[in-house]
């Protein structure tokens, strides 16, 4: 496997297994000949928020479902919240997930909805008020689920995943078919499961969501591992840049000027200049810049950070990502 | 299970479900009830005739006789209930809160039976208050139907009803679960225990003796058996054993997938 795997020092099975919520290594499933997930290791830190990043058909989903015991791995072990892979009940009461989509019985309301699967699940039913002003179905709560809209009946999905105070949240394309609005919801909705302290692993193909919650992201490609680690770190093809633009010819010939007395890696563009921000802190370098230009009289009319977007990126990794 | 049992058993006793449940059931006894008791010759060998209802237990050997047409509903039911509850994805949704998958299926198993044993009761309480409605027209002495023997007539029709009842929800479960499909589940399972089952088992004898459908029907109408006894108990025994460890089986050693 070519993955460009970045492991934090002195990291190793034994410690991930003690530290991470998630510690599974070779993780692999195949169907006959068809290998689905291909010796995949993910290590989930307690409380932070890991996107599982993938075209269609990366494996994003199995590997969720064999986390969640729906799916048995044909090989690969580990740990989940400190429990064997292979004994799912014993970890899923502290896993809450909504996983290929929400599923809950049309003629009933969210609120019994949620009613069946906490008994099901032997969980306190008193937090379900709580879960669904989460959620933000409150008011709607005792309309029939067929009534819903898909965003209402993904948060339904997320709530139902919530019903036991998990440690765990996994979600499987929360923000599938949800308009612009509902998917912003669904995004800060994370974020406020992730501040409550838990650790959600978190799947999408809208790459951009994922760039906004996310603080690790595992890459997979044709069930492969192709990157794992902090969302900062996955590495692009495109150089970080600081982009300069002068108010007229002048400024701009006394921007170049200016740059180029500096040592600056810099690239001279149509309309302005890009300073590689190169190993340093691109705010800190943006901050000398802006300063050197007020020293040196020059007017700028433009000054901002580019960096190549997480989708880029993953598919500087993964190719176009058309495969389904 | 206790969570499982009672999560399914809310869910189906829904005021929504009593409120569509029980009148259907009311006035499909009563249909059933009129046309067996109309229909019924003065004297037969067994079975329901006149001279039979004006016994003991007359009160109950009508609605008892008329549920062996139900198979076909009840197999639907239950092919119905498993079969979507994998299409519709719940089962999946339910695994996440009860991972434990054969306790799962027992809980909700049992819950959709109770849920059966008190339509089954209310079927016996609409056969019964139709057959008293219908005796006088019919000159059927009622005088015998409140008598001890009638009561363990009673209960004996009832537990017979149910484990008819039982039967095909486990033969339905087993379809349900084998094929996951709800249309391929239902064509299966009701030209099986439709067609199948009554013009091959007339035929064929080996039919009449195994056939795990007629097995049952001999249980509420055993003036049709030919199988009877400790026979028919075991050999249904048996088809269940097998019906329910294939479930168990397929239900733990599969993947669950969409």
């Amino acid at each position: 496997m070519n993955a460009q795997k970045q492991t934090r020092p002195g990291h190793n099975a034994r410690d991930a297994e003690r530290v991470d919520v998630v510690a599974v290594t070779g993780l692999t499933k195949r169907y006959g000949r068809r290998t689905v997930v291909d010796g995949v290791d993910l290590h989930l830190a307690r409380g932070s928020i890991t996107g599982l990043i993938g075209p269609n058909g990366a494996g994003k989903t199995t590997i969720m479902a064999m986390l969640l015991g729906l799916v048995r791995p044909t090989s690969g072990r580990g740990t989940v919240l400190g429990h064997d892979l292979s004994r799912p009940g014993d970890y899923l009461s502290r896993v809450g997930a909504l996983i290929e989509g929400p599923a809950f019985f049309g003629n009933l309301s969210g609120r019994d909805n949620l009613h069946y699967f906490a008994r099901l699940g032997g969980h306190n039913r008193g937090v379900i008020p709580e879960v669904l002003e989460l959620v933000g179905l409150q008011g709607r709560e005792g309309d029939p689920y067929r009534s819903y809209s898909l965003g209402m009946k993904q948060r339904l999905g997320i709530g139902a995943a919530l019903l036991g105070d998990p440690e765990l949240v996994v979600l499987d394309e929360p923000t599938n078919g949800v308009d612009p609005a509902g998917m912003r919801d669904i995004r800060a909705m994370v974020r406020r499961i992730a501040a409550q302290g838990r650790t959600v692993l978190i799947s999408s193909h809208l790459l951009a969501e994922l760039e906004h919650v996310c603080d690790r992201v595992v890459v997979l490609d044709q069930g492969g591992l192709r990157y794992s680690g902090a969302l900062q770190d996955l590495p692009g093809s495109r150089a970080e840049v600081i982009l300069l633009r002068g108010l007229d010819t002048s400024d701009n010939d006394a921007l170049g000027r200016m740059l180029s007395g500096r040592g600056l890696a810099v690239e001279r563009r149509a309309d302005g200049f890009a300073v590689e921000v190169g190993r340093g802190d691109p705010a800190q370098l943006a901050g000398e810049l802006s300063r050197c230009a007020i020293e040196d009289g020059v007017r700028l009319v433009e000054l901002h950070h580019q960096r190549q977007s997480l989708e880029d990126r993953v598919l500087d990794l993964v190719g176009t990502g058309t495969r389904s | 299970m206790k969570n499982t049992f009672t999560a399914e058993w809310i869910r189906l006793s829904a005021k929504r479900t009593w409120l569509i449940a029980i009148p259907l059931t009311i006035v499909y006894s009563a249909i059933l009830t009129v046309v067996m008791i109309d229909q019924a010759p003065p004297r037969a060998a067994g079975g329901v005739s006149l001279q039979a209802l004006g016994q003991s237990g007359g009160a109950t050997l009508a609605v008892r006789a008329a549920v062996s047409f139900t198979s076909v509903l009840i197999l639907a039911l239950f092919v119905g209930m498993s079969a979507g509850s994998f299409t519709r994805g719940t089962w999946r949704a339910s695994l996440l809160q009860q991972p434990r998958r054969v306790v799962l299926a027992a809980g909700t198993f049992a819950a959709r039976i109770a849920v059966g044993a008190v339509v089954v009761a209310v079927l016996f309480l609409a056969g019964i208050v139709t057959a008293y409605a219908m005796a006088p027209g019919k000159g059927i002495d009622t005088g015998a139907w409140l008598d001890l023997a009638s009561w363990r007539m009673a209960a004996e029709d009832y537990l017979r009803t149910m484990c008819f009842v039982v039967g095909w929800g486990v033969f339905g479960t087993m379809i349900g679960t084998v094929t996951r499909s709800v249309p391929i589940g239902l064509g299966a399972g009701i030209v099986w225990a439709g067609p199948l089952e009554n013009i091959l088992g007339d035929r064929l004898s080996f039919g009449g003796q195994w056939f795990p459908g007629l097995l049952l029907r001999y249980v509420v109408a055993p003036e049709t058996a030919v199988v009877t006894g400790i026979t028919l108990v075991l050999r249904l025994a048996l088809y269940a054993v097998v019906a329910l460890v294939l479930v168990a089986v397929l239900l733990q050693r599969r993947d669950v997938t969409s």
